[in-house]
């Protein structure tokens, strides 16, 4: 079978929800491919925290003030998919508070609202946190619903004129000379091969973008792929975003999750993205650097521990579109026309991704157009009728009717992410 | 991957050496200290790396752990280790020398530093970075903790 699009976003994660997105704004003829569901990749495993910025804002001011405008936009446009908590950074030890003078005169220059507070007001806002604690910094630090902004990400797209196909897997390019003209996916649920013939192709594909830039012939970017672990708690320990008071390192988030607290993260170097266990040895640190936080996490046992790849670009190219946090790459200049790839990145500037990507697109083409993705409210379950789209996608009627059931019972909070799932059969159905 | 390099330290050479044997000391020169734990000359001790030279931007420093002993063999000193950062093993040989000069000590250091798997993944102008920020706070550490 063959379609034929302008655009063709390969991942459907954060990055490619959100470039699809602004395309589609932008009235560009776009597809997303995508070989799971929505964020089934490193968008649906990481800590859940919508930076304020206050953690890169000693180490990497650029990437603090993206995050602060990043932040301020999604809690505007997705207000049902953020929870305002806030966030602390603690001070534990001596060391820590030596970085306290560094890290507020940062906060400062880059306009990142903070506050300190003393170690008695720490612990009347947060029980469980260590009574050695020296000093508390509150910062905009918020979490963000993963799933349901990435749902809400796609159905907005969708309503607007973008394909989204889920469980396609990308087997092939098609090409033409020195150019990519699209690409040959199979619907892994009906089997069904398509090929899709596309004016430019963005590879999205997170960790497996480099699998994507090998198999369209280019010479392998060297990345370092890493692992990010997290640790999630049965119980929630706090109330807000807890940071240590420190240079970024392992082990000093823990966020508030509906009722766990998750704690993390590693960059643990891994050598195949496909195939990495976590060892008891990366979880036991974990849990002793989160214990200088909350004690408590010693006496606990965890419920699991998942982990996210992160692909890091070994060098620095020049030459690219990059901050330190993401790189847009126009494999043009390596001589194959047609082909941007998309490295990094964090979700808290996943929209800033799909809005240089989308300039650089527009471009391209010749098209005079401007993001609008800073501007709409994403579209939640409470926008939609989503019975109507069930009728008219004929999908499964038993499905919906089991989800709005729980309305008006005991467990209605705890069935309300279905409802996003709901959308992206939605999606897929469109 | 080798490292090496010299100090004058204004001390005498009995002094250096009861230094450099007291696995407490030593230990309290690891970047970052976390905790550790002496059993003799025998050390274990949780620290954190300086990995900033790396460019991640969510990660400027990365926990390691090691176990290693300190070895007496005259006027050279030794210490071997072994340990883990970042999911990679990590060993790792320390000599050192020392020679009287008047009134000063002139201590001598060479590092073997095998990091495995990283040194294949990014490559020994990396490893060597990250390697000598950290090696170059021990060796400061020290001298400062000499009277330097």
């Amino acid at each position: 079978m063959k379609m034929r699009t302008t655009v063709v976003v390969i991942g459907g994660g954060a990055n490619g929800l959100f470039t699809t997105l602004d395309l589609a704004l932008r009235g560009i003829n776009v597809t997303l491919v995508e070989k799971g569901d929505i964020g089934s990749g490193t968008s649906g495993k990481f800590h859940g925290l919508l930076h304020s910025g206050a953690r890169y804002a000693v180490t990497d001011p650029e990437a603090a003030k993206e995050c602060i405008q990043e932040n301020k936009i999604i809690s505007r446009i997705a207000p049902h998919a953020v929870k305002d908590t806030g966030g602390l950074f603690l001070g534990i030890t001596e060391s820590d508070l030596e970085f306290y003078e560094r890290f507020v005169s940062s906060l400062d220059k880059i306009g990142i609202e903070h506050r300190t507070l003393l170690p008695e007001e720490v612990i009347e806002m947060e029980p469980y946190v260590n009574r050695n604690v020296k000093i508390g910094i509150w910062v905009p630090d918020k979490v963000v619903l993963g799933y349901d902004l990435l749902a809400s990400v796609a159905i907005t797209a969708s309503l607007n004129g973008a394909r989204i196909m889920t469980y396609n897997e990308v087997i092939d390019f098609v090409r033409d000379n020195k150019s990519v003209k699209g690409v040959r996916v199979v619907d892994k649920i009906s089997n069904q091969i398509i090929d899709i013939e596309a004016d430019v192709i963005v590879n999205a594909a997170g960790p497996w973008a480099f699998k994507i830039i090998k198999m369209a012939g280019l010479k392998e970017i060297p990345i370092l792929p890493t692992a990010g672990i997290m640790v999630v708690f049965g119980n929630k320990f706090n109330n807000m975003v807890l940071n240590r008071l420190r240079p970024p390192s392992d082990g000093d988030i823990i966020v508030p999750y509906f009722d766990s607290s998750i704690l993390g993260t590693t960059a643990t170097i891994i050598e195949d993205p496909d195939n990495f266990q976590i060892s008891e040895e990366d979880v036991n640190m974990l849990i002793n650097e989160g214990a200088y936080m909350i004690p408590k996490l010693k006496e606990m046992k965890p419920v699991r521990a998942y982990a996210s790849v992160r692909p890091l670009m070994k060098t620095a190219e020049s030459g690219r579109e990059a901050t330190r946090d993401f790189t847009i790459i126009d494999h043009e200049k390596e001589g194959l026309e047609g082909l941007i790839s998309i490295i990094g990145g964090k979700f808290t500037t996943s929209r800033l991704v799909g809005e240089k990507v989308s300039d650089m697109i527009s471009d391209k083409l010749g098209i005079k157009s401007e993001s609008k993705t800073s501007k709409i409210k994403l579209i939640s379950p409470s926008d939609l009728e989503i019975e109507r789209y069930f009728d008219e996608l004929k999908l499964p009627k038993v499905l919906l009717k089991n989800v709005f059931e729980r309305r008006g019972t005991l467990d209605e909070e705890r069935y309300l992410t279905s409802l996003y799932i709901l959308l992206s059969l939605i999606v897929r159905g469109r | 991957m080798e490292l090496k390099g010299e100090l004058e330290l204004k001390r005498n050479i009995n002094y250096v050496k009861e230094f450099l044997l007291d696995p407490k000391k030593f230990t309290e020169c690891l970047p970052g200290l976390q905790n550790y734990e002496v059993e003799g000359k025998n050390f274990k001790a949780i620290f954190k790396l300086d990995v900033s030279q790396l460019g991640i931007p969510h990660i400027s420093t990365l926990t390691a752990n090691i176990n290693a002993v300190i070895m007496d063999e005259g006027n050279k000193i030794e210490v071997v280790g072994n340990g883990r950062s970042a999911g990679v093993g990590i060993k790792i040989s320390i000599l050192m020398e020392l020679i009287e000069t008047g009134v000063t000590v002139k201590l001598s250091w060479k590092a073997k530093i095998d990091l495995g798997m990283l040194m294949r993944l990014i490559g020994e102008e990396s490893v060597r970075k990250i390697a000598d920020v950290n090696v170059n706070y021990i060796v400061n550490c020290i001298s400062t903790k000499m009277g330097n």
